[in-house]
């Protein structure tokens, strides 16, 4: 679905913020790009939504991005922002409605399934009650749902994700995180996500793709990429991984000094509060 | 609401449906009631105090099928209308313009504040018809009729240089540096002038006056001149209103949406400013239209550029034609500037905003 | 595909602009309201001085008839006493009024410059001198010994005092006493005083016959003065505005400014409204208006002033000086006034209506 050819990416003539990576992702596939600051993630999925000159050639459900207008572009792909721009004033019917943009004429207006495709997206994403207010009247998790369901009124089957959990408390980023994962079930969805949090990477993308200073420094799946050497490494944060009995993987910050750590993969305990051996 | 997953594609037929945001039939017909009622005001009163009931009769006379007898003198009828209705159609004209302008430019450029002369246009058209007015040909009339010539030329040529320097400092999605190369414009261009108006001083008067604004000469010549471009504006403003809520995101997240950004803008600005320049160039540089007008639609409606364009247009009219009313009957046989007029509202009104703004942060 | 650097060529455009604003901006020096008011040299703002002075009379030595007049004198002027040690030979006039005065006297002789407004007479040594916004160092440099303004607000009296340059200010009259009470003044300063007196004796005979020469009228005719093409006129209170009083003329404008500054913008539609008699354009220079125009205004077609050809273009100058030329004016708008038919010939409203 997304295929991705020594894609380049340098801001001004300074040096290259993703430099000639490489890599296909399946269709229904769930990929997590994960990095230090800095690292190109952002700049990666901006590229594949045509935000961003690059070089190289990024291939979307068959076509290159460089031979697709805008409005195809947009049709194929769903970018939600890190921080995406929320007008107080808008109501969230009219902000759903804006992701219908690519199926409107230039001087049109929207149609019956615009109208109809938002109202079944607002339902879905239990939006209803807040149907008829305003942006600036939403709590966070609500506009976190809101943001989701302009993307999804997309139709596209792409969906890139920058930092889509950042700002919201633990328990909204699992429900925002089950929910794109029921949705990209439901619909065949290709996800591509940048995420800082490593533990929940870990457990809702299908693979994770490390990157440092614009260059793929591992991938494969969670358990393979996230040792504690790696980030060590690459994020230079002394951490703990840890797995449980099926297998997850849980990335636990270690602050050095304490009692020496049991080795990698000792530990048989499940993930419990103060079971993290200080 | 317990979420059911399905496995299938989205359905057709939704259970219960907000609508968009749109302009409802009955607000806008609240809007042209109240513009019609300030047309009205604005043709029946006035320094020649024409009797309101003669007035309404010659209006009825002029309808198709209908002969009514006003008794309006001759001289009375002139007054009625080769002065004040022209005058009247000019400033909701112009009114309109502006207030529209003001509006688009604020979506254009997310913010509230804009206005219509953001880009230059006041101090190109401004700088136009002091050259016209300083060297222009003497002899019958003078260069006089060069004169809107002149301000529209130089209006839209400050903006395209404001907009050509904004657009190319650096491939930035920024609206705001086109801001920035607009003020440094627009103080260059009001250099310029300022300088041409000192080292011929006896030109003061009629350069001040221009500037001021004013819709005392108001003709039908001039408002045949305007038409076109007030057509062609308002349309072309019109058709782009569902675009303009698209800008609100931004233009980075409005392009990922499928719209060329950078190109929607560019024809608005084009739109807004051939319609400013072209209202300027007629009547001067009426202030505080532009920019009161759409900011309270706004606040009042509360977002999409769907109602608040139709509604500042409409609104910009009635205002305007009210304040023409007031400037030539406060100090009635005298007049008053309407710039100054279209002040007076708006030091309140930024009053009002800093309230509002501060109760609200 | 790579942006461009923030270009070489725009820094250089960017600072080319900040050094012409700074430039333009320390030119043009003073604020511009202080030159609108004396733009024109029309009667400017009130001042007590001129108040008080247009009391008093010259306060000099009984003079003898001869031109010579005697010295030492002092005149009590309206930027305060003023006294010339002896008869001044090296005069530089910042106002163009007293210029025309001056050279009314005899007194051109002794004059060494003028200010660039000063355009009559034609022979008088017209410099670039600034009546707005005068330049104590330009001025000096003249090595004047007396100098004449209209009005003293940038302190000139002081500055030149301190070079002991005297300054006569002649602020705008408001009557016809205070011109004549200016050319006595004049004379005395220049040693004219017989000149003078001879010239206000002949202002006064020749405003008496005009007056005496015009056919009585049952009712006064009206008038409408207009100063520029956005219709800003002159009330009654104005100095012109009395020229017209003098002829029994009344204004249509005094209406329009009960508590003002006599200087109103009318209303297009009240002047039509007035249909004056008579339309006096003080425009023609400042602002290309003349018959021609007026009658293209709309509706001003319709109006008895502009089919009887009651148009009158008058030289803004002249119109707005308050010197000796002041009765040919008067002369002209007499002989304007003469031409319109007796009243009750036309009324208002009796034209045929047009179509639109």
């Amino acid at each position: 679905m997304i295929e991705l050819e020594a894609v380049s990416v340098a801001y001004g003539s300074g040096p290259r913020v993703v430099d000639a990576l490489t890599e296909r992702v399946a269709s229904g596939e769930w990929l997590g790009l994960i990095g230090p600051n800095g690292a190109g993630k952002s700049s990666v999925l901006r590229a594949i939504a045509g935000l961003l000159d690059h070089e190289g050639r990024i291939v979307v459900d068959g076509r290159p991005t460089s031979a697709l207008r805008r409005r195809d572009l947009a049709r194929a792909v769903a970018y939600v922002p890190q921080q995406p721009v929320l007008p107080s004033d808008m109501t969230v019917v009219d902000y759903v409605l804006l992701g219908r943009t690519a199926y409107i004429g230039y001087f049109g207006v929207e149609g019956r399934r615009d109208r109809a495709i938002c109202a079944d997206l607002v339902e879905r994403l239990e939006l209803s009650a807040f149907a008829g207010r305003r942006l600036g009247t939403l709590s966070g998790g609500e506009l976190q749902r809101l943001v989701l369901a302009r993307a999804l009124a997309q139709e596209a089957p792409i969906l890139l994700l920058d930092e889509p959990t950042s700002a919201l408390d633990i328990g909204h980023q699992q429900q925002a995180l089950e929910l794109v994962d029921r949705l990209r079930r439901d619909h065949g969805l290709t996800v591509l996500s940048a995420m800082h949090d490593l533990t929940l990477a870990s457990q809702f993308a299908d693979r994770l793709l490390l990157l440092q200073r614009g260059v793929v420094v591992a991938r494969g799946a969670a358990p393979e990429v996230l040792t504690e050497s790696n980030i060590a490494t690459h994020y230079g944060a002394v951490v703990r991984v840890l797995r449980d009995d099926d297998g997850r993987v849980v990335v636990v910050p270690m602050r050095p000094g304490g009692a020496a750590p049991p080795p990698p993969g000792a530990s048989r305990t499940a993930a419990a509060p103060g079971a993290t051996g200080r | 609401m317990a979420y059911a997953p399905t496995a299938d594609r989205l359905t057709v037929e939704p259970a219960r449906e907000v609508g968009a945001t749109r302009l409802r039939p009955l607000t806008l017909l609240a809007a042209l009631a109240v513009l019609a009622a300030a047309v009205m005001i604005g043709v029946s009163v006035g320094p020649a105090r024409l009797p309101p009931g003669a007035v309404a009769k010659e209006l009825l006379d002029r309808l198709p099928f209908l002969t009514v007898h006003s008794g309006l003198t001759d001289l009375q009828q002139t007054i009625l209308w080769q002065v004040r209705m022209p005058r009247v159609v000019l400033g909701a004209l112009v009114g309109a313009l502006l207030a529209s302008c003001g509006a688009a430019y604020q979506g254009v450029f997310r913010n509230p504040l804009a206005d219509p002369y953001l880009l230059g246009v006041a101090a190109g058209a401004g700088l136009g018809a002091t050259i016209v007015i300083v060297y222009g040909p003497t002899g019958s009339g003078g260069g006089r009729p060069l004169l809107p010539v002149a301000a529209f030329a130089g209006g839209a040529m400050a903006v395209a240089i404001a907009y050509a320097l904004g657009t190319t400092v650096k491939r930035d999605r920024s609206a705001a540096v086109i801001v920035l190369a607009g003020v440094a414009v627009a103080a260059f261009l009001t250099a310029a002038q300022t300088y041409l108006q000192q080292e011929h001083a006896e030109t003061l008067r009629e350069v001040y006056s221009w500037i001021l604004g004013r819709l005392t000469l108001a003709s039908w010549s001039d408002v045949r001149l305007l038409l076109p471009y007030a057509v062609v504006s308002a349309v072309l403003l019109l058709l782009h209103r569902r675009l303009l809520d698209v800008l609100q995101v931004g233009e980075e997240e409005a392009d990922a949406l499928g719209v060329d950004a950078g190109r929607v803008r560019l024809t608005v600005v084009i739109a807004a400013t051939l319609g400013t320049a072209a209202a300027v160039a007629v009547t001067g540089l009426i202030g505080f239209v532009g920019i009161i007008v759409a900011h309270t639609v706004r606040m009042v409606t509360k977002g999409s550029y769907r109602v608040v364009l139709p509604l500042s247009m409409i609104g910009g009219a009635a205002f305007l034609v009210l304040a023409d009313v007031i400037a030539r009957s406060v100090q009635a046989p005298a007049e008053l500037p309407i710039g100054v007029v279209t002040a007076f509202f708006g030091a309140p009104f930024f009053l009002l905003v800093l309230h509002r703004s501060g109760t609200r942060g | 595909m790579r942006s461009k650097p923030p270009g070489f060529a725009l820094t250089v455009v960017l600072a080319g602009m900040t050094a012409a604003v700074l430039a333009a901006c320390g030119s043009s020096g003073s604020d511009s309201a202080g030159t609108t008011q004396a733009a024109g040299s029309e009667p400017a703002a009130t001042s007590a001085a001129a108040a008080a002075a247009a009391t008093t009379g010259p306060a000099a030595e009984p003079s003898t008839s001869d031109t010579g007049g005697t010295f030492p004198v002092t005149i009590a002027a309206a930027n305060g006493s003023v006294t010339l040690d002896q008869q001044p030979g090296a005069i530089v006039s910042l106002s163009p009024t007293a210029t025309e005065m001056i050279y009314a006297i005899g007194a051109g002789p002794q004059v060494t410059a003028v200010d660039s407004y000063s355009n009559y007479p034609t022979d008088a040594p017209i410099t670039d001198l600034s009546a707005l916004e005068p330049n104590v160092e330009a001025i000096a440099a003249k090595q004047p010994d007396l100098v004449i303004v209209a009005d003293d607000t940038s302190g000139l009296t002081a500055s030149l005092g301190q070079l002991d340059i005297p300054v006569l200010s002649l602020p705008a009259a408001k009557t016809f006493d205070d011109v004549y009470q200016q050319i006595e003044q004049l004379g005395v300063a220049t040693g004219h005083v017989g000149e003078a007196a001879e010239l206000v004796g002949q202002m006064k005979s020749r405003i008496d016959a005009i007056v005496k020469g015009l056919p009585t009228r049952t009712t006064p005719l009206t008038y409408y003065h207009e100063l520029d093409n956005t219709f800003f006129s002159v009330t009654s209170k104005t100095f012109i505005g009395q020229v017209y009083a003098l002829l029994g003329l009344q204004n249509i404008a005094d209406q329009a400014d009960p508590d003002g500054s006599g200087y109103p913008q009318l209303s297009q539609e009240y002047i039509i409204q007035s249909n004056p008699d008579l339309i006096f354009l003080a425009d023609t220079v400042c602002c290309a208006q003349d018959a021609a125009t007026v009658k293209a205004r709309p509706g001003w077609d319709q109006l008895k002033a502009v089919q009887s050809g009651a148009v009158v273009p008058l030289n803004d100058d002249i119109a707005s000086r308050w010197g000796p030329r002041i009765v040919d004016y008067l002369e002209q708008v007499a002989a304007a006034v003469a031409k319109v038919e007796p009243a009750g010939a036309s009324t208002a409203g009796s034209q045929p209506s047009t179509s639109y």
